[in-house]
């Protein structure tokens, strides 16, 4: 190649930028593992979803804590939340490896550690779910810049009769309940099954565009 | 021989590309345009908007960033393009032309800056039309001016038709309609030549772009440039033809590549990366764990007990609160630099290692703070530290933060709640940590230096070693340093030493670059401080950097919530040994600069620098940068100075754009690391100044409110 890079150059580049770095410099150190992962996930592709924890009414009954089942149908992920917190009507659920999810009585607000997570919402009670009416939804998330963008959809229901789920060994009866919402984003349908009690037992809810659909199990008796 | 060194310089810049797009590429497969999505606008062999040689009527998206490579015929173009503002762009071209026989060299490389302007905006009926410059600056070699057209027939089908002049008013003209061209003169580049814009024979081109599927799109175009010199004079290659036909491949939404039939002689072949800085590699978003939850408070009736402040009195709890809040911001990245509290208030003085966003950092601190502090203390008083300065101050209502955790666009209403305010002075009775001062961070890692555009390579590129050490000794008092040991590579390798005429102030860059032993890279100590209310300071003495060692001062007046700063900086410095140990050079010098900078709405920053450069020359330098929300800043920057054009040399000025990435965007992960490069057609000795560290608006800016609420939204992340 005359007197360009020699191809030797840029395999010792390759071989220099997957060699871990060292020092206790935060800034530097840390990113020479960002940019090593970078190329890694570049190089072998998407790292696979961890597999999900194998679940039974016996641990969930022995850990005394409420729990959720959340899963990620696009991605595969799968991972049981348990709550960390309460503020204003709103439930905050957080898995070991800092994922967390915001529901206020089952219906979500708010994940953190999904990548493109729904910053915030102005989303509809369970109450105005299982009543029926239409409404109005609000979601905010950051996509390209830092400032919330705003994604507004109007939302009808729909009834789809009475139905029996089991979630880890216990059966409901069930009413299933569907929200159809259009926006200029585009368009999603939610699914909530609710129990006698009105409680949203279960439930698959739109988060993002690249986070797609959240798919929600109360683990409480 | 020569057609093997053209295709080595393609796949070369095309190796270099390929490490910008594997992230971009990975990152940005978004969803593919439906029927209805008219199919993304494409690059041309000058990286501009266009059809095959020739350009279109369209702009790219708002913002885009792109780098284009293209050959043939022995040419070899790489172009990095900017959509500057929705109707404005600019581009740096680097041209190789092989066998061209001038000035000495065998192959010829040419720099040239393009402008385009889109005037209509494509309506119903109305196409799109763009008025454009090529290489209006520069030698002249590829000088042409244009007015071009494109309609949108269906989605996948558009149709362009334009009039050139210059270059492209070569070939088949129908006249002179503003009078006659001057003649080009192959100077030393630099002025711009307004005599010859829109002057001389004007020749019709048009074009055809259908995208046949997502990933195909096929190209046929007529060309208005007839290559006079290239075929006639020099003989480079035969056109016979005007018609240039092509297909173009969409590998990823980011990387296009297409292969040409030319002229009706030769095969040419274009690689294209689009980015855009505004959309975040959409797979990825914003990556890293959740933060903690916002704990509330009982209600004073219910716990009035909770809501006393007797616990002020208690040293304990006092020294409780210092080991958990200290505890918890190391497990966020962050450090405790100083506590005060009373029994409203609290005020955290704190460092951010990790977030690339301060809003993000802040949020964090804040949600740690209610799940600690007693009720009683209601006012949250944030001050970001770096470098030792207190950068701000940022005053949160607890009762807020609780409201608004999970409102809809909780950031934007809690922004209105919030104030942000000049630090002041530490509250007396503050709690410092400790283990704050002195701290010690060291690392020892490899690193790559890339040097562009050097008049006989595109790219070249060292591969080094770098150890560097950092002691904090007292808050702004910091000693550091590093030390390198280039291990391979060939920036040292050009043969062009400085032929420059002024004191060689930057010109024998070389010499220091050829270095193999190790070399002392920096070696200061710096002094920073907040001495007055919207006053920064910085001093700092050593080996400052690559070239000179001195003592640089400088002073800055940034009012917190104000888009105007005005600085003032004083250096005096010797040039260092080419070996870059601890010698000088003979050179002395007092150079500074008085700066004003301002930000603009939508990110555009200005800088103006007047003053005295290293070659003892007084000038004034004017920056324009363009400050994305996620970091990304693309920038150009032009310096005038008493050194006439003939004695600058090549370039007749100092010029140049410069870059930066956030690892943060390209790797999702919270980091507060950036890559930057400046690229400079030319490094001469005019308009040279130093390259010192820690300038003072870097440190400052993002910390106020212009960089603040850029990344607001990042609050409660």
């Amino acid at each position: 190649m005359g007197k360009g890079v020699p191809v030797k150059v840029w395999l010792a580049l390759g071989v220099l930028l997957m060699m871990a770095g060292c020092g206790n410099d935060p800034v530097r150190v840390d990113s020479a593992a960002l940019i090593k992962g970078a190329l890694q996930k570049a190089v072998v592709g998407k790292s696979a979803a961890p597999a999900a924890p194998p679940l039974n009414r016996a641990a969930i009954d022995q850990q005394g804590l409420p729990l959720t089942r959340a899963a990620l149908p696009k991605s595969g992920a799968v991972a049981v939340l348990a709550l960390i917190g309460a503020n204003n009507g709103a439930q905050t659920w957080g898995t070991a490896d800092g994922i967390t999810l915001v529901l206020r009585n089952g219906v979500a607000l708010a994940t953190r550690g999904l990548g493109t997570d729904l910053m915030s919402a102005s989303a509809p009670s369970a109450a105005t779910l299982a009543s029926g009416a239409s409404h109005d939804r609000r979601h905010y998330y950051l996509f390209g810049g830092e400032k919330e963008i705003e994604n507004t959809f109007a939302c009808t229901m729909s009834s789809l009769g009475r139905e029996a789920i089991s979630i880890v060994g216990l059966g409901y009866a069930v009413q299933h309940r569907q929200e159809h919402c259009t926006g200029p984003s585009g368009t999603f349908t939610n699914d909530f099954w609710f129990d006698g009690l009105g409680k949203i037992r279960q439930s698959r809810q739109w988060i993002s565009p690249p986070v797609g659909y959240m798919e929600l199990q109360d683990l409480m008796r | 021989m020569s057609m093997q060194k053209a295709w080595c310089g393609l796949i070369r810049t095309a190796l270099f590309a390929s490490i910008l797009s594997a992230q971009a590429s990975l990152a940005q497969d978004g969803p593919v345009p439906g029927a209805g999505t008219p199919s993304p606008t494409t690059l041309n062999f000058n990286g501009v908007t266009g059809l095959i040689d020739m350009p279109s009527g369209q702009s790219a998206p708002d913002g885009q960033f792109s780098w284009n490579t293209s050959t043939f015929a022995g040419q070899t173009r790489t172009a990095l393009s900017f959509q500057i503002t929705p109707r404005l762009s600019g581009s740096f071209r680097y041209t190789g032309l092989q066998n061209w026989n001038f000035g000495g060299f065998a192959t010829y490389y040419d720099r040239s800056f393009d402008l385009r302007y889109k005037l209509v905006d494509e309506g119903r009926y109305l196409p799109s039309v763009t008025i454009g410059m090529q290489d209006f600056i520069g030698t002249g070699l590829f000088a042409g001016e244009y007015i071009a057209a494109t309609k949108t027939i269906s989605p996948r089908l558009r149709v362009t038709a334009g009039l050139g002049w210059g270059r492209l008013g070569s070939y088949n003209s129908v006249g002179s309609p503003f009078g006659d061209r001057a003649r080009v003169v192959v100077g030393r580049g630099g002025k711009p030549n307004t005599d010859q814009w829109f002057r001389g024979p004007v020749a019709p081109f048009a074009g055809v772009e259908w995208q046949a599927s997502d990933k195909l799109g096929l190209k046929l175009e007529y060309s208005s440039d007839a290559y006079r010199v290239e075929s006639g004079q020099r003989g480079l290659f035969d056109r016979k033809s005007p018609w240039n036909f092509g297909a173009e491949y969409q590998v990823t939404p980011s990387l296009r590549f297409g292969a040409y039939y030319l002229y009706g002689t030769e095969v040419g072949l274009n690689l294209s990366i689009a980015l855009d800085p505004k959309r975040r590699p959409q797979n990825a978003g914003i990556q890293g764990p959740a933060p903690l939850p916002v704990k509330p408070r009982p209600s004073r009736s219910a716990a009035p007990a909770a809501w006393s402040t007797d616990w002020v009195a208690s040293p304990q709890l006092a020294q409780t609160l210092e080991t958990v809040i200290g505890k918890g911001l190391e497990l966020e990245g962050m450090k405790l630099e100083a506590l005060s509290l009373q029994g409203d208030r609290v005020q955290v003085r704190f460092r951010n290692n990790r977030f690339d966003a301060e809003a993000q950092a802040m949020g964090r601190v804040a949600r740690l703070l209610t799940q600690v502090l007693p009720a009683s203390v209601e006012i949250f008083e944030l001050v970001p530290v770096f470098e030792g300065m207190p950068l701000s101050r940022v005053t949160f209502r607890r009762s807020d933060i609780e409201a608004l955790e999970s409102a809809p666009n909780g950031s934007a209403l809690l922004r209105q709640r919030t104030t942000f305010s000049d630090p002041g002075p530490l509250p007396t009775g503050s709690r410092q940590p400790e283990d704050a001062y002195p701290s010690f961070v060291w690392s020892f890692l490899p690193y790559t230096e890339l040097s562009f555009f050097d008049p006989s390579n595109p790219v070249r590129a060292d591969y080094a070693l770098r150890l560097s050490g950092r002691y904090s000794i007292l808050p702004g008092l910091i000693f550091s340093g590093s030390l390198t040991k280039r291990l391979a590579g060939n920036i040292g390798d050009t043969t062009r030493l400085s032929n420059s005429i002024l004191p060689h102030v930057r010109s024998d860059f070389v010499r220091y670059n050829r270095v193999e032993a190790v070399k002392i890279e920096k070696l200061t100590l710096a002094w920073y401080g907040h001495p007055a209310t919207n006053i920064y300071s910085r001093f700092t003495v050593g080996y400052l950097e690559q070239m000179y060692g001195g003592v640089s001062t400088e002073l800055l007046w940034k009012p917190v919530n104000s888009r105007l700063a005005l600085g003032a900086e004083l250096n005096y410095v010797a040039q260092r040994d080419f070996e870059q140990d601890l010698g000088f050079r003979n050179y002395r010098v007092l150079t500074g600069h008085a700066s004003a900078y301002y930000t603009f709405p939508k990110g555009y920053e200005v800088e103006l620098d007047v003053g005295r450069y290293l070659a003892g020359d007084l000038g004034a330098t004017l920056t324009v940068d363009r400050a994305f929300d996620n970091g990304w800043r693309i920038g150009a920057f032009a310096t005038l100075t008493d050194v006439p054009f003939e004695d600058f040399g090549e370039g007749s000025f100092d010029k140049g754009i410069r870059l930066t990435i956030p690892l943060a965007w390209i790797s999702g992960q919270p980091s507060r690391k950036v890559f930057g490069t400046t690229i400079r057609p030319l490094t001469r000795d005019g308009g040279a100044r130093l390259r010192v560290d820690g300038r003072l608006i870097g440190l400052v800016r993002s910390y106020h409110s212009d960089g603040l609420d850029q990344q607001w939204g990042r609050v409660f992340r």
